[in-house]
């Protein structure tokens, strides 16, 4: 993994090019030859220096790992009934107990994760691309357009975004494909002000106005000069976005807003809730902990990423 | 000052326009005449509607005619106060929300209360005590109270409130100027679960301002002038560190509105976040569609409020 054409790579060249303009998110510029930002080393000093980053990231990948390995690892499918007698209590048999259809918790958790974790990074990956979409062009663009924008975003702050979501999920019968969308329409307005506040602030910067002066177009300042010094904020808020949106999804299939025999943490526990939560608590604390150890993991690992990425930040 | 807030509220207009037509365009989103068929699948009989009834409804929900033109309807009947009746229960849906509202408003008042008395104080002694027992006890329960879903939580509490103490919240309605402690009992969980995300982020917030503010050249005076350091947090720096901290109580209005949407059901409450879910539920549209109004004109006047509290705790901003 050293170096290779992606984002963080993009991100120490950035901060050559700029080093001269103004101050930019990364550490003091180091002299001579440094490894690449992933290099091992590198990352080993690091984990060092971030801890908790680094333990979230491997509580990262053991949950993505068990959840994607879910076909080789659960020892009973999602929806195989009666594995065992309905609500038995956590056991070596079934480590998680069994649910009200005698099907195996452990090995529902594990096919649920890849429905929570995959959708979740699916809106915010599309959600991340709006908001950088309308950021960048609204602070770029300025004028009508960033005015008659901006009123727009007040609009979308003002809305009660569960309850609209919830409106959507129930007109088209809980499609994820719809909910996916949607979540992303929703909050891209707000997230984008982030991305046009720090697109505002690169603008005018000298080396900005160099590359207009030589006759560079909008498209490729915007490419080559702006956006590679937002990849930090990109990446950092992308980050702690994902855990908004486990949240989010998790409450709106808990509420039976989303549709589907497959299983996701949260309708998890809307199925067992409502009738066994009280004489069968494992129902209700396997998928719970799951979603929070998920979102706790990817939050901190946000933390540590902003914390490296764009010191400037932090605390905010 | 005052002409801040004049545009300010001129502002608003655009805004309130803009949310009203998002909250009708939600509706009218649907591709094809599936409302229609909605429509027919709705109310508690489940019966179809004659073709004479469903064009009634139609005009009812104001879905005929061209988009524009309803909007310009539904502004009109808005404007003379007039909103649309349920589907269900034919009752003016504004009076609907009224009826439902003060428990919402209880439980908002009480979230607020809780999420800033639990937040600051542990948010504060975290900061004052940088890298203790005492601070890293702090920033893990701020973490975790950022990443435990709320109904979860809610849940859990009902759970092992039975479990453990065999105890049942009580339900029906009781009002807290009649019946305070049953009352209480009723709301304080709940309220409980909506603020712990509030007040996960308060503790991070007024942490990080306090870290901010006690490394100033005047708190060093203070500390030289030999104060105690009681006397330097109280006085000195909490002042100071809550300015960017008070400014976000006012965002955690929509965190309010959607975790009572969540969190009324779990616990039975009978509130405008209850009745919103059940009328999305029951496919009660002019329901939905005026609590959607409401609670986004709650939050445009809260952005506002939140807006003007900047200049109130800091003088130093000037309205320009």
């Amino acid at each position: 993994m050293d170096g290779g054409p992606d984002g963080i790579t993009m991100v120490g060249e950035a901060k050559s090019t700029a080093a001269q303009g103004e101050t930019l998110p990364l550490a003091a510029p180091e002299r001579g030859v440094r490894p690449g930002l992933l290099a091992p080393s590198r990352l080993l000093a690091l984990a060092r220096r971030k801890p908790l980053g680094a333990a979230a990231l491997a509580l990262l990948v053991v949950l993505w790992a068990l959840c994607l390995l879910a076909p080789v690892l659960a020892p009973y499918g999602y929806d195989q009934l009666f594995t065992a007698p309905r609500l038995t209590a956590p056991s070596s048999a079934h480590i998680f107990g069994t649910d009200e259809s005698g099907r195996d918790v452990f090995s529902r958790l594990l096919f649920a994760g890849r429905l929570s974790l995959t959708l979740s990074l699916a809106t915010t990956v599309f959600g991340v691309a709006l908001a950088v979409l309308f950021g960048v062009v609204s602070g770029y663009a300025a004028g009508w357009f960033d005015l008659v924008f901006q009123r727009i975003t007040d609009a979308f702050q003002a809305l009660p975004i569960l309850v609209i979501l919830l409106v959507l999920a129930a007109l088209y019968q809980g499609n994820r494909i719809v909910i996916v969308t949607a979540v992303a329409l929703l909050f891209a307005p707000a997230a984008g002000r982030l991305f046009r506040s720090a697109t505002l602030a690169l603008r005018d910067q000298p080396f900005v106005e160099a590359a207009r002066v030589t006759g560079a177009s909008p498209l490729r300042i915007v490419l080559t000069h702006v956006m590679p010094n937002l990849y930090p904020l990109i990446i950092v808020f992308a980050t702690a976005y994902v855990g908004a949106n486990i949240l989010l999804l998790a409450v709106l299939s808990f509420l039976g807003f989303i549709n589907g025999d497959y299983p996701d943490w949260g309708s998890m526990l809307n199925l067992s809730a409502a009738t066994y939560m009280v004489s069968a608590p494992w129902l209700v604390l396997a998928p719970g902990i799951a979603i929070t150890l998920a979102v706790l993991a990817y939050n901190l690992l946000g933390d540590s990423l902003r914390d490296i990425l764009d010191p400037r930040l932090r605390g905010s | 000052m005052r002409n801040y807030i004049v545009r300010r509220l001129l502002l608003m207009l655009p805004t309130l326009v803009a949310v009203a037509f998002l909250s009708f365009i939600l509706l009218r989103l649907v591709p094809g005449d599936t409302l229609t068929a909605q429509i027919q699948s709705s109310g508690l009989s489940g019966a179809q509607y004659s073709p004479e009834r469903l064009q009634s409804l139609k005009k009812q929900l104001g879905i005929d005619g061209s988009i524009p033109s309803q909007f310009g309807r539904w502004v009109n009947h808005l404007a003379h106060g007039d909103f649309q009746r349920s589907f269900l229960t034919n009752k003016d849906t504004l009076q609907q929300f009224r009826e439902r509202m003060n428990v919402t408003i209880e439980l908002g008042l009480l979230a607020v209360c809780f999420s800033v008395l639990i937040g600051i104080p542990i948010g504060a002694f975290s900061g004052v005590f940088q890298d203790t027992a005492l601070d890293y006890v702090g920033r893990v329960l701020a973490i975790l109270a950022l990443a435990v879903p709320n109904f979860w939580l809610a849940l859990l509490i009902i759970v092992f409130a039975s479990r453990w103490f065999g105890y049942a919240f009580p339900r029906g309605s009781h009002p807290f100027f009649s019946e305070p402690l049953t009352n209480l009992q009723q709301f304080v969980a709940p309220a409980l679960v909506i603020a712990a995300a509030s007040a996960g982020l308060l503790m991070r917030l007024t942490r990080t301002a306090i870290l901010d503010v006690l490394r100033q050249d005047y708190i060093r005076t203070a500390r030289a002038k030999g104060l105690a350091l009681r006397r330097i947090v109280l006085v000195h720096s909490l002042k100071n560190a809550l300015i960017p901290v008070i400014t976000v109580i006012g965002t955690q209005l929509a965190v309010v509105i959607t975790g009572s949407v969540v969190v009324e059901q779990i616990f039975n409450l009978r509130g405008a976040g209850q009745l919103t879910l059940t009328s999305i539920l029951q496919r009660d549209y002019p329901q939905v569609q005026t609590n959607v109004l409401i609670f986004a004109v709650v939050l445009v006047i809260g952005n506002l409020l939140t807006d003007l509290t900047y200049g109130v705790v800091d003088p130093r901003i000037r309205f320009a």
